[in-house]
């Protein structure tokens, strides 16, 4: 089983698929498929984790593929729809940047990450083509944050950035204790549910969803 | 007689094009024509008469010669059955790829010719795509040239037998959207339809009847059947021959069918369950597609498979 | 040590099971109290000779103890001043019931959180209390956002800014872990103290890179320039204790977290990497904060941006560094603890009576009000930065550890910004405190409205009574202090900072 793992590449191909759903994010404009490309997301990150588990046979990494796939690929995604639905927004339509040019803009990007820590610091085996992809996940997280219109959006993008987060801790060093994971992805939790109830009464409050709104307090 | 090879695309992509046809009306509920409906329909329009502008030029009558003699240049370069190549016969996809540009220029130039709105607005839409979709397919090539170390497609079908790696993937999936851009099926064009706003290969060929579309058509007919065995060779070369011997030309021809049926099945399959995206946001999808090529192009750079 | 944590907690338990309002706010004061009663021996202790709990990864040094004395402090006069604010609030209506509830239990959980900042050994942990600190922090800044639309902006600015902050910074304690397992071969580890120990032989480049994720990390929930942005919002829309609570000390523990790192990063990079980039930041947090001070026309933004400064001066005195220059800092955050809260309050109670957070609404408050007016103006006076008061006195500090450094343009710099600063602030509060007593504008207009949204008049003054008695008395205490630690230093607090010198590193 191992030796069809690593001749059939599944990691790598895990990986990039990681890489294609934030990247395909930029091309989509309904917010119910921004859920679910972050749910295809998740869960490729927790079969990662499994698999790497299993080639590597440390027990630890097992619970934290389970609590990563129960908590970000099935509890949130079911809250994120829900928040949808109650701020009845559908579309991020017309975002500050056009598709096609964020798309164009996210490959630029991973060239950038990928030329930058070609000759990296972290030699690691099979790590560092996913440190490489990782980082890749946090900046195009990141740029779609900044480029998009409604407040889900932002915190989807937010999502995204700490998938890659995880990623690029799990690929320098193997999962870190327990307690530790389980920590990070509660606090994670708490903040996306309180970011979810914000999201919520912006819309009740400013009537409209968009981020444009908040602009009242400058200077 | 290897280079013979390309009577097998010349007499078999009408038949390509009628199980595509049929598979759709399946798909769809009809019945649809017979597979062979498409040969009848070659030879009906040869034996019809010619109704041709008087305000077009040779350019309008030389077209569908030059389109027709150039796919079956195309046809020479690419490996079918085989990948032994005679005196230096067998060359390169950046070679593929620019006879298929002559063609195409041929043909926007012709449907100008005619000084009709449609053949104007098929030329000027077909242009759009080209430019798009030419950079796609050579960077999803490239991508395997260089895992395989040449830009010769019966080098590349030689060196590999199935291609499996995250980058070849990437390239694959990008060279598929350009297929069907190349060959005008839905999602970027649509092969049935004669309204205005939809059309393009259609709309360049309006004015074509007779004899010359006959040739127009069959030259369609042979671009699709050869851009399948281009993909099907750079990205699923299994089982082709390397020779000349009967077993493995028998073993490679029955190969070379299911994977045509495969393609065949394929581009039915996403006729059927897509929708013709209106031309404006056809950069866009393009556009994420070249995306998807760099991306293979950069995997294929950084993790060295 | 344990118990010092559970307190809070079991205090935000019952405040949130109470369901009479107006013992509420005497509940929390009594949960306060026990907590300072039940931490004072333990800071103590800890001062002189380190503890540690749970294994190692809990553990209290002389500087876990000093900031966690501050954080006590301020626990305590924020509760105290939260029973007025809030019986004011309740009065007026902005706020019923099931809200103060909820912001006793919200308050204490927060100071849960940032008790288990300081007391962390572990970097993870340390972590995922700042996270906490931020969760918590924004549910209480958007408190009472129903009524209040610029509550919601405000909290959403900060929820979204400082978690994509810190989400940085726990690559950069990724990125540590990993430069740990490549020296110790094995398991890395994560705990402070033992990575003190092995933090000469760490890679220097490694460390590099994961020091400046962290300053960005931590620097965003510091308030360092340039990503300060959440902060005039943040603490100009929170209510007032909060306010004070989050400017006193929620940016101070992010900084802790910061020293912590440069602890470190120095012995395998050197000295002249973190302390250039704190320096850097430093100036630039003081220089921006500078100009915006200028032009302000909100008397809470003005406090906010005067933390943005301080913070500032706080980060080149560890930049600068040397003993002169952590001593400065650690003393300065001390001063900064005690003057800001004081003026957040003072604030609260000028914005309960004129009804307006903007300038030019308010003006008269010494001769209206004579006693808050001196404690405006003794604390005005102070967060500019003169004598005889506190905050002088730590920047005098900051000052001299550049000079004898040498750091002339550095020094130059700071000069120049802090007399932009002084003269902000003054002429911003002066203009509040002299002149002719405006009406007492109960009925005034009050907030900017937003979206439809009018905001209910504020009516007549806070309460006197108790929760006013006490909170006159601990806003003199603290105006004495001000003045006390202006013209002297007393002996325990010069020796315990001394020993966080010490601990830091530095000889």
């Amino acid at each position: 089983m191992k030796n069809w793992i690593q001749a059939f590449s599944i990691i790598d191909f895990i990986s990039v698929g990681i890489l294609l759903t934030v990247i395909a994010m930029n091309a989509l404009k309904r917010l119910e498929s921004y859920v679910r490309a972050y749910t295809l997301n998740s869960w490729l990150l927790s079969s990662l984790i499994a698999i790497v588990a299993f080639m590597v046979g440390e027990t630890h990494l097992y619970v934290a593929s389970v609590t990563t796939l129960v908590s970000k690929g099935i509890v949130i995604p079911w809250f994120l729809r829900k928040i949808v639905r109650q701020t009845k927004v559908t579309h991020d339509a017309e975002p500050y940047i056009s598709n096609t040019l964020s798309l164009t803009i996210s490959g630029i990007l991973v060239a950038v990450v990928y030329t930058s820590l070609s000759q990296g610091i972290f030699v690691t085996g099979f790590s560092k083509n996913v440190l490489q992809i990782s980082i890749a996940v946090i900046l195009i997280g990141l740029f779609s944050m900044i480029t998009g219109r409604k407040a889900i959006t932002q915190v989807i993008g937010l999502l995204f950035m700490e998938n890659g987060l995880f990623l690029a801790g799990f690929s320098l060093t193997f999962g870190m204790p327990v307690i530790i994971e389980l920590g990070i992805l509660f606090d994670m939790l708490m903040g996306v549910i309180i970011l979810g109830i914000f999201a919520v009464q912006i819309k009740r409050v400013f009537i409209s969803s968009d981020l444009d709104k908040l602009t009242t307090l400058k200077g | 007689m290897e280079y013979l090879q390309f009577m097998i695309i010349m007499l078999f992509s009408p038949l390509i094009q009628g199980v595509i046809k049929k598979l759709k009306a399946n798909m769809q509920g009809r019945v649809g024509p017979g597979i062979f409906q498409t040969y009848y329909d070659l030879i009906r329009l040869c034996r019809k008469d010619m109704v041709v502008s008087r305000v077009s030029s040779w350019i309008f009558k030389a077209t569908p010669y030059i389109v027709f003699t150039s796919t079956i240049a195309a046809a020479m370069i690419v490996p079918v059955i085989t990948t032994r190549s005679g005196p230096g016969v067998m060359g390169d996809f950046i070679a593929l790829i620019y006879i298929f540009a002559l063609g195409r220029f041929f043909m926007a130039l012709a449907g100008l010719d005619t000084g009709t709105a449609f053949g104007g607005e098929g030329s000027s839409r077909e242009m759009t795509v080209a430019v798009l979709v030419e950079p796609m397919m050579m960077l999803s090539l490239f991508t395997a040239a260089i895992s395989a170390g040449s830009t010769n497609v019966a080098r590349i079908a030689e060196v590999q037998n199935v291609l499996y790696s995250p980058s070849h993937v990437l390239a694959l999936s990008a060279f598929m959207v350009a297929i069907v851009a190349e060959t005008g099926r839905v999602p970027v064009d649509n092969p049935d339809t004669h309204l205005e706003l939809t059309m393009i290969h259609e709309g360049m060929i309006l004015e074509y009847s007779g004899r010359y579309l006959a040739l127009m058509e069959w030259a369609h007919y042979m671009k699709q059947m050869l851009l399948f065995t281009v993909a099907v060779d750079i990205f699923f070369p299994l089982g082709i021959s390397k020779d000349m011997e009967i077993t493995s030309l028998a073993i490679s021809s029955a190969l070379y069918l299911l994977k045509m049926f495969f393609m065949a099945v394929l581009m039915a399959t996403i006729e059927s369950t897509r929708a013709k995206v209106r031309f404006f946001q056809l950069p866009a999808l393009l556009g994420g597609a070249f995306v998807l090529a760099v991306l293979s192009l950069l995997t294929y750079i950084m993790m060295g498979k | 040590m344990i118990e010092i944590l559970l307190i809070p907690i079991v205090t935000a338990a019952i405040c949130y099971a109470l369901k009479n309002c107006k013992v509420v706010g005497y509940m929390s004061l009594a949960g306060a109290v026990v907590l300072t009663g039940f931490s004072v021996p333990v800071i103590l202790a800890s001062i002189s000779h380190p503890i540690e709990t749970l294994g190692g990864v809990l553990y209290m040094d002389a500087l876990s103890g000093y900031m966690m004395a501050l954080v006590i402090f301020l626990c305590l006069v924020s509760a105290i001043y939260s029973i007025g604010y809030l019986e004011h609030e309740l009065k007026v209506g902005l706020t019923d019931t099931a809200g103060m509830r909820r912001y006793y239990a919200l308050l204490h959980l927060f100071i849960f959180t940032m008790l288990l900042v300081t007391v962390s050994n572990n970097l993870a942990l340390m972590w995922i209390a700042v996270e906490a600190t931020t969760i918590v922090s924004a549910v209480l800044i958007g408190f009472g956002f129903r009524k209040r639309a610029l509550a919601v902006e405000a909290a959403w600015k900060y929820i979204i800014l400082c978690t994509v902050g810190i989400t940085f910074a726990l690559l950069g304690t990724f990125i540590t872990y990993y430069a740990s397992t490549v020296v110790t071969g094995a398991e890395g580890v994560l705990n402070w103290t033992e990575l003190k120990g092995i933090a000469g032989r760490l890679n220097p480049s490694t460390m590099k890179l994961a020091f400046i994720f962290v300053l960005v990390g931590y620097g965003t929930k510091a308030g360092l320039a340039p990503v300060h942005n959440w902060l005039p919002d943040a603490h100009s829309q929170a209510p007032s204790p909060i306010s004070a609570l989050l400017s006193g000390i929620l940016l101070n523990t992010a900084f802790y977290g910061i020293m912590r790192f440069v602890s470190l990063v120095e012995p395998s990079t050197g000295e002249a990497f973190t302390g250039n980039l704190l320096i850097v930041f430093g100036l630039l947090s003081m220089g921006i904060s500078s100009v915006f001070i200028l032009v302000q026309d909100n008397y809470k933004r003005l406090l906010a941006y005067s933390s943005i400064e301080h913070m500032g001066i706080i980060s080149l005195g560890t930049g600068i560094g040397g003993f002169a220059g952590i001593y400065g800092a650690l003393l300065h955050i001390l001063n900064h603890a005690i003057s800001k809260p004081l003026m957040f309050f003072a604030s609260g109670k000028i914005q309960a009576q004129f009804g307006s957070t903007r300038i030019e609404n308010v003006s008269g408050v010494l001769s209206s009000m004579p006693l808050l007016g001196t404690i405006t103006f003794i604390g005005a006076f102070s967060l500019a930065g003169s004598p005889p008061f506190n905050i002088f006195l730590s920047e005098f500090t900051v000052l001299k550890a550049g000079v004898d450094k040498g750091l002339w343009f550095v020094i130059g710099l700071f000069l120049v910004f802090v007399v932009i600063v002084f003269y902000g602030i003054l002429s911003g509060f002066g203009k509040m405190l002299f002149g002719k007593a405006t009406e007492q504008k109960n009925g005034a207009a009050g907030e900017q409205v937003t979206g439809g949204l009018v905001m209910p008049k504020h009516q007549e003054s806070p309460a006197y009574g108790l929760p006013g008695f006490m909170t006159d008395t601990i806003m003199i205490a603290m105006a004495l202090s001000v003045v006390f630690l202006g013209v002297t230093v007393p002996d325990f607090i010069d020796n315990t900072i001394r020993t966080c010198v010490h601990v830091l590193g530095v000889r």
